[in-house]
């Protein structure tokens, strides 16, 4: 890692958890050097420790606090990190391909608002080599970036009430798929009938942070 | 064996101890909102701690037993009957086929849990019973009770737990409840003054709340001053803090990361006490160290959540 890299801190989250940062800043090799810590702490398989998640520039550790400390977990954590291998940020997780029909209800109003027509924004958004940043907002949720800069756009000042399930959004830098129907703030340009979250299948999810995705256009 | 859904004006769902071990795939811990009166309730019919029961919230209803049972509610004070009969909460009730156990008017508290020996017995989805009812998963169909249901029920080995739990009484009306918590990991990025007076403050809760989180507003108002930063990890308890005037804590079905800054964390210790607040409460945060958090929760030991799936 380079020399510009700020260092790595510690903090409690909660008495049931410690945030481990790694940087301030959304950037893709940050995000990465953040998965390469997570996957190689999964690997320990700590009995204490449920879930390890990842976020854009930091992660949690959840713990059991009945049997370890605070302090205990984040010694170890620390210890853990200092042999994090080398080449594991490089590793690409899975390549997913999502048919998307471009019919969102917001297409048209995108098209206005980036001053392109809808083939250009279809064109753009389905061109795109996306990566996983991290999951969360809701079951299977992936935040994707990143997305052309010639799509970005301000979430709606009030966000729609519902969401259909499947529908393909973004928003800023980022795109997204609803996997379940929830209110939402983000533009709605296609949807897709891939499932992103079933609860009866393992995993259940069907994205994971450091995943890569592509868009297929489909009619 | 079973339980029939007889009459239900309340928001009734089935909780256990959780589900831990998929927040990675943005799945919220979910289970009980007030742990420690699941523990009690099972605890009073001998099931283990985390077994799945009945969480019902702000109103009503009645369950009819389809075969005999053994079952105790805890957690919130409620007027609770059995077949017309005034019947004491937090004890092991003896059912006959055909009782009907019914919950009136909520006196104290926000959720009561009425277990069953034998635990509800819905299947498990990702690891546990909880119903997690925004995506409609986990429970009885993933939905909240309603009439006519019927949720089945286990056949447990007599347990041979003695009750050694207990639950916080929710607390009277108009008494100023007090939460302890522990620093946020981004508190510096508040003022020192916002910082001293959201410690010192009272907080009341709104009616805008529910198993995602709860919100608290204060009179005072403040300049937020807290910087904007990538979406951290957030936990249970996690106090966010998105403008100047108040809170929101994240509860039960809370999500796993979020944008806002968090000033603290509630223990775990009290985040039963917070759960059995109801709108108009008032509630105070205390800051402690994590290390007293932690010690004061090995002390009650009553709350120790499922282990992960492996």
């Amino acid at each position: 890692m380079s020399g510009k890299t700020p260092p790595v801190t510690f903090a409690p989250l909660g008495d049931s958890a410690i945030m481990v940062t790694l940087g301030g800043v959304i950037d893709r090799e940050l995000n990465r050097r953040v998965h390469a810590c997570v996957r190689h702490l999964a690997r320990s398989a700590w009995p204490e420790v449920s879930d390890i998640v990842p976020a854009y520039s930091s992660f949690a550790v959840h713990y059991d606090p009945l049997r370890v400390t605070s302090a205990g977990i984040t010694d170890r954590v620390r210890a853990a990190l200092r042999d994090v291998p080398r080449d594991d940020a490089e590793t690409e997780g899975s390549l997913v391909t999502i048919p998307v029909r471009y019919d969102g209800p917001d297409l048209e109003a995108v098209a206005d608002a980036t001053r392109k027509n809808v083939e250009e924004v279809i064109a753009l958004h389905s061109a795109g080599s996306y990566h996983v940043y991290m999951m969360g907002f809701a079951p299977g949720f992936a935040y994707l970036g990143d997305l052309d800069p010639a799509l970005h756009l301000p979430r709606h000042a009030t966000p729609r009430t519902r969401v259909p399930s499947g529908s393909v959004g973004i928003a800023g830098a980022q795109t997204a798929v609803y996997p379940v129907e929830t209110p939402g703030g983000w533009h709605l340009i296609g949807r897709t009938d891939l499932l992103l979250f079933d609860a009866q299948r393992d995993p259940p999810a069907l994205l994971h942070s450091g995943d890569r995705v592509k868009f297929e256009r489909i009619e | 064996m079973s339980v029939t859904v007889a009459r239900m004006t309340g928001l009734a769902t089935v909780q256990d101890g959780g589900r831990p071990g998929f927040r990675a795939d943005g799945v919220p811990l979910c289970g009980a909102m007030d742990l420690a009166a699941l523990f009690l309730a099972n605890e009073l019919v001998r099931n283990p701690g985390d077994e799945a029961a009945i969480e019902w919230a702000l109103a009503g209803g009645a369950l009819r037993f389809d075969s005999p049972a053994v079952a105790a509610v805890a957690g919130a004070e409620v007027e609770l009957t059995c077949n017309g009969a005034f019947v004491a909460n937090n004890v092991a009730l003896e059912l006959d086929a055909g009782d009907e156990l019914a919950i009136g008017g909520f006196v104290r508290g926000a959720y009561a849990y009425v277990a069953v020996r034998g635990g509800i017995a819905v299947p498990k989805a990702l690891g546990s019973r909880s119903t997690y009812l925004a995506a409609g998963f986990g429970g009885l169909g993933g939905r909240r009770l309603r009439a006519g249901d019927v949720v089945p029920f286990g056949t447990a080995a007599e347990g041979k737990r003695r009750v050694s739990t207990t639950s916080p009484t929710p607390g009277e009306r108009g008494v100023i409840r007090t939460v302890r918590a522990i620093e946020g990991p981004n508190a510096e990025a508040f003022t020192v003054s916002f910082r001293e007076a959201f410690w010192r403050d009272e907080f009341t809760l709104s009616a805008n709340s529910n198993r995602t989180g709860y919100r608290l507003e204060r009179t005072a108002q403040q300049d937020h001053a807290a910087r904007s930063a990538p979406s951290e990890p957030a936990c249970v308890g996690a106090i966010q803090v998105p403008d100047g005037n108040g809170a929101i804590v994240l509860m039960a079905d809370g999500p796993t990361v979020g944008g806002y800054p968090k000033i603290g964390v509630v223990a775990a210790v009290d985040i039963p006490a917070l759960a059995q607040c109801v709108p108009g409460d008032r509630v105070r945060f205390e800051l402690i160290a994590v290390d007293e958090a932690q010690r004061l929760l090995r002390t009650t030991r009553s709350l120790a959540r499922p282990r992960a799936r492996a």
